[in-house]
């Protein structure tokens, strides 16, 4: 296959036309605050070219001259058709207008073409997002994803995603090209984006390109709005879970055309729950205490130096925080004993972005970026006990400390070379230094000073260092047939060894007609960080490690093919696509792996004291199945149905006797329906329904009395049992209201809304000698209700 | 229309739509109607009690099961021990707990020879499994040392040297020790001190020591211990015992398989579930036996 992919690629460099042109290319940008716009679509009917602008609203297209046409689309701005005579190469600046009447947009959630859009590739816009009723009625942007055809998510509520047969792990979750390592707020019910601040979000699924790399199963590439460089706008948005805002606006002299060179954006959101119960509790006179918070803050600072340079620099930061303690007092006639249990499980992520977005020449756009992520977990539980009396006090203290720091610093050069008007060479290269702090800490009372005791698992630091480099061809062969064809190389240094990985990447497509087209691609990648997560719990208890001289890198192929049309000048688009995916290498907990209790192992050696020792190592894994998506992009009556019939495999060789067995979140069926009814311009009606088969564990089936008296209890088969199916309705009413300082939007609406008792977790539980098997459900009906101030002297 | 017209709608179906809530009754697949056997036959200069209730050294149950079914009791049936010099039946004469049939298994094993047990029940699935009876470990010298502590007169020291009959092959030892007296009329009190491992080379944490630290197939264990813990006061105490069961390699995994199974069920945070696969085919379950060796000396 490797060989085949080098020799496709070499001789369409060999072959490929050099016809003689001219460039055209550009910016376009929202013409009321200037911000870049990404994955507009810029067609030329005459030649049948069609490219979308990237990232940074840039778009390039080398033309033969003379008259040339070219028409600009994106959802929720007018057409913009332009008409000139190409006779040099030519520099656009395109500002498209915001479509005033909503009623009309176009709503583009794949990358469409002129027969059906890209499969595998997909996008969310914020506005769509936002639209989409939740818990709470929290836009979400992963949750918002799950509703897609090959993407599920985990438990109740979760905003883990599972693409294609893959685990959370395997997805690269970038926020402005930075990776976030826990996307989950709220243990997995909300996700840490926050919608406000975002403008587009991309899901690559299949045919990733050679620029993404070091995950086996998705991309999710999430672009922060740049900030208004017009004039200050923003907007407050308060419902029952908490307050999130936005500000943002030009910095500095404007222009003569009346922008800014400098813009800025910032946006945060906290929750209150803690701040209303906490005065409860005081007054109430309890020495129960609970709280729980999170928090997130996004800010962007984007400078232009002149239309060939501009900078960027993103920040973000989230904290999640549960707080539990309990304080009991005791008094005897001649002693005291204050007895304190405090419990803190907290996890946040912190991402740093600067990058240089530089058009080197008419046919060549670059950008240098460096980033710097970080993830950490701690989850913390002291007990302090003080006793008085008789003349003595003393105290002690025990408690155990788990905890999981990821650290990445990374820089990153990327280009994009037009060679021809058929061929567009993209290239880059990478380096990313990871330091890994896994550990899990048991402390020891040490009369009246805390220290570390036994320490069962207390990895040292672990380091990983990651270079990459990447060459692809985006090629365009006549009208007919279009694809890219590129190499991806990741090379990490695990202990002394450097551990190279060659990834070829392909997509072709061919135009079978005016609205079909057939699509296939390949992708082979490469994954050099684990999670390792608890079968059991959906709770941020994650490990994030690297590999190493016993664990190898985990690795998969996927092969994907399909086929995309529309119907009705495009008000209805539909894709078919089916995928086969190998994986290698996956790592899981070992049956009765166990951190905090004391575990002998056989000749009696030391109680484990490193995760390798507690993974089971060289899993395979194996997913196939088939989607389906329908839209409606036009009309009062906008959204989609995704339907997705999968199968999906793990085997490890000392898990299930070395026999594979479904993946715990491998679900046969998968059908969501998103709709969105529009009542008039300013009123719509939205609503979901989502159905999956039940998801997959392992269960005690029954029980006998061992050799030492206490109760065995027999498994079935490793993930044999089925979860009862899960379906819900989502339904929601937005209603917005022009204001003299912008706009009031009104939200109301509920989760679940037929309260039905979708199986958050089973266990079996002994009563009176009889076991009883409980589902537990997280969630019935759940409300919301929403006030959203948009602060905008133009809405 | 309104916002109060829309709102109103919207409760409206949301009522509706509430009342086709419906709770679901989970059933558990039934599990495979077969007997769990579960014995660690104790053999040696003494007896001591290995197995699950009052001595007895296997018992034999169904395995009981989660399913919502009829579930049918067991009736006795034969049970053989092949090899060695002859063929043993167990005698139909079990005692019947709430567990099940427990059976004496009565067998003058021989250390280091392999054997087969065949049980047979009716209605239930025949199960067989083949064990080795570990050799004898013995003890070379049994020792008990004065005083150490000018501070703390009543802390003394014990040391046991043994020696490791397979030198080449993987053996487990639990070491025991019991406080004795016996009074005018022959009853015997027993005080267990257990044996509180002290010795570098070894983690506690388990309940059985490898022979791996053995040194030219001899080690000598050494334990301090304070006799003020003792009840009674020591003169009441009229000789230590020392004992050491032998377990093989395949008993030693079992048991220490079992440990983990019984962790996990705990379920902390980072616990997995742990199948406990035995040794017997046909039914669930464990059979292995325990060679013990003892010796005992007078208080110091």
């Amino acid at each position: 296959m490797k060989q085949f992919l080098w020799s496709f690629f070499l001789i369409f460099g060999l072959l490929s036309p050099t016809a003689k042109g001219q460039y055209v290319q550009g910016y376009i940008e929202d013409a009321d605050s200037k911000e870049r716009l990404i994955g507009a679509s810029i067609s030329f009917p005459e030649q049948k070219f069609l490219t979308y602008t990237n990232q940074y609203g840039f778009f390039q297209q080398k033309l033969p001259g003379g008259k040339t046409r070219l028409n600009i689309n994106f959802v929720g701005y007018e057409k913009v058709e332009l008409e000139f005579f190409l006779e040099k190469d030519t520099t656009l600046l395109i500002a498209l207008r915001p479509e005033v009447k909503k009623l009309e947009t176009i709503e583009i959630i794949a990358e469409k073409g002129i027969s059906g859009g890209t499969i595998g590739k997909m996008s969310l816009s914020q506005e769509r997002i936002k639209e989409i009723p939740l818990i709470g009625g929290e836009a979400d942007v992963t949750k918002a994803l799950q509703l897609l055809p090959g993407v599920q998510g985990g438990t109740e509520g979760s905003s883990g995603l599972f693409v294609r047969g893959g685990s959370p792990d395997q997805n690269l979750i970038l926020l402005d090209g930075a990776p976030v390592y826990n996307t989950a707020h709220a243990f997995g019910l909300f996700s840490v984006f926050n919608p406000a601040a975002i403008k587009d979000v991309s899901l690559y699924k299949g045919g990733i390109p050679a620029q993404y790399g070091e995950r086996l199963s998705s991309v999710i590439d999430i672009s922060l709005k740049e900030g208004n460089r017009i004039y200050t706008r923003g907007n407050l948005d308060l419902g029952l879970l908490g307050v999130k805002g936005l500000v943002e606006g030009p910095l500095g002299k404007r222009k003569t055309n009346g922008n800014s060179s400098t813009s800025y954006l910032l946006s945060g959101r906290r929750t209150f729950l803690d701040l209303f119960t906490r005065p409860f509790q005081v007054f109430s006179g309890t020495d129960n205490r609970t709280g729980f918070y999170f928090h997130d803050l996004s800010a962007k600072l984007n400078h232009q130096f002149n239309p060939n340079n501009q900078i960027f620099f993103s920040f973000y930061t989230s904290r999640d925080q549960l707080d539990l303690g309990n304080r009991s007092r005791s008094q005897t006639d001649s002693t005291s004993i204050d007895s304190r249990l405090t419990q803190r499980v907290n996890w946040s992520n912190q991402t740093a972005v600067l990058r240089w977005n530089k058009l080197i020449s008419n046919r060549i756009f670059s950008k240098l970026s460096l980033y710097y992520s970080r993830y950490r977990l701690g989850a913390d539980l002291r007990n302090r006990v003080a006793t008085t009396g008789n003349g003595m006090e003393s105290s002690t203290e025990e408690g155990s400390l788990f905890q999981s720091n990821l650290q990445e610093i990374s820089a990153n050069w990327k280009s994009s070379w037009n060679i021809t008007a058929q061929h567009n060479l993209r290239m880059g290269l990478g380096i990313q230094a990871y330091q890994f702090n896994p550990g899990a800490v048991q402390f020891k009372t040490q009369g009246d000073s805390l220290a570390r005791g036994d320490s069962l698992l207390e990895a040292p630091t672990q380091r990983l260092l990651v270079g990459t480099a990447y060459i692809s061809d985006i090629f365009q062969l006549g009208s007919k047939i279009k694809g890219h064809v590129g190499v991806r190389l990741s090379a990490a240094q695990v202990s002394e060894d450097i551990l190279p990985y060659i990834q070829p990447r392909a997509r072709i497509q061919w135009q079978m007609t005016d609205r079909i087209n057939f699509q296939a691609a390949y992708t082979q990648s490469v994954q050099f960080l684990h999670l390792l997560a608890n079968s059991n719990l959906p709770l941020p208890v994650d490990l994030w490690v690297p590999s190493t001289e016993r664990v190898a890198p985990a690795t998969s192929r996927q092969l994907s093919a399909g086929v995309a049309g529309s119907l009705k000048q495009g008000v209805w688009t539909w894709q078919i696509e089916g995928f086969y995916k190998e994986m290698e290498d996956l790592i899981t907990y070992e049956e009765g792996a166990n951190f905090f209790e004391e575990e002998p192992t056989p000749g009696n050696i030391a109680p484990s004291s490193n995760w390798e020792d507690e993974v089971e190592i060289n899993g395979k894994g194996l997913a196939y199945g088939g989607e389906l998506l329908v839209q409606r992009n036009q009309g009062r009556l906008k959204g989609w149905l995704a339907y997705t019939l999968s199968w999906n495999w793990r085997e490890f060789e000392g898990l299930n006797q070395g026999k594979r067995f479904p993946f715990t979140f491998d679900r046969r069926h998968d059908l969501s329906i998103v709709a969105d009814f529009s009542l008039n311009e300013k009123r719509s009606i939205q609503v979901n329904w989502v159905f999956q088969s039940g998801r997959a564990t392992t269960l005690p089936v029954g029980e006998f009395i061992s050799v030492n008296g206490s109760t065995v209890q027999l498994f079935g088969e490793r993930n044999s049992f089925r979860f009862p199916m899960y379906h819900r309705l989502d339904i929601g009413y937005s209603s917005k209201k022009d204001k003299s300082y912008g706009q009031r939007v009104f939200r109301v609406g509920a989760y679940n809304a037929y309260s039905r008792l979708n199986a958050y977790s089973v266990s079996v539980f002994t009563s009176n000698g009889e076991p009883t098997l409980f589902a537990n459900s997280l969630f019935p009906i759940l409300p919301y209700i929403s006030i959203e101030w948009i602060f905008d002297k133009k809405k | 229309m309104t916002i109060k017209t829309h709102i109103g709608g919207i409760l409206v179906l949301l009522l509706g739509l509430s009342s086709c809530t419906i709770t679901q009754e989970l059933d558990l697949p039934t599990v495979e109607r077969k007997l769990a056997i579960s014995g660690l036959a104790s053999f040696g200069d003494i007896f001591v009690d290995t197995a699950v209730t009052g001595g007895n050294d296997l018992l034999i149950s169904r395995v009981k099961s989660y399913a919502n079914e009829e579930q049918d009791t067991i009736i006795q049936g034969s049970i053989v021990v092949r090899g060695g010099t002859e063929d043993i039946t167990i005698p139909q004469l079990p005692f019947k707990s709430i567990f099940g049939y427990n059976y004496r298994m009565d067998v003058p094993w021989i250390p280091g020879e392999t054997y087969s047990l065949e049980v047979d029940f009716p209605t239930y699935p025949q199960a067989n499994c083949t064990f080795n009876v570990p050799p004898k470990v013995e003890i070379l010298n049994l020792d008990i040392q004065e005083a150490i502590s000018a501070s703390n007169p009543a802390r003394v020291a014990f040391e046991i040297t043994l020696q490791d009959p397979e030198p080449n092959a993987p053996n487990f030892f639990q070491l025991n020790l019991n406080a004795l007296h016996t009074d005018n009329e022959g009853n015997t009190f027993s005080n267990n001190i257990g044996w509180f491992i002290e010795d570098p080379l070894i983690q506690t944490g388990s309940r059985y020591v490898s022979d791996e630290i053995f040194v030219n197939g001899q080690y000598t264990f050494r334990q301090e211990l304070d006799l003020s813990f003792l009840p009674f006061a020591p003169s009441f105490w009229q000789n230590w015992e020392f004992t050491v069961q032998s377990i093989n390699q395949e008993s030693f995994n079992y048991l220490e398989e079992l440990n983990l199974h019984t962790l996990a069920l705990d379920n902390d945070l980072f616990g997995q579930p742990k199948p406990l696969p035995g040794n017997i085919e046909g039914a669930e379950g464990f059979f292995g036996v325990v060679v013990v060796s003892a010796d005992t000396i007078p208080w110091p």
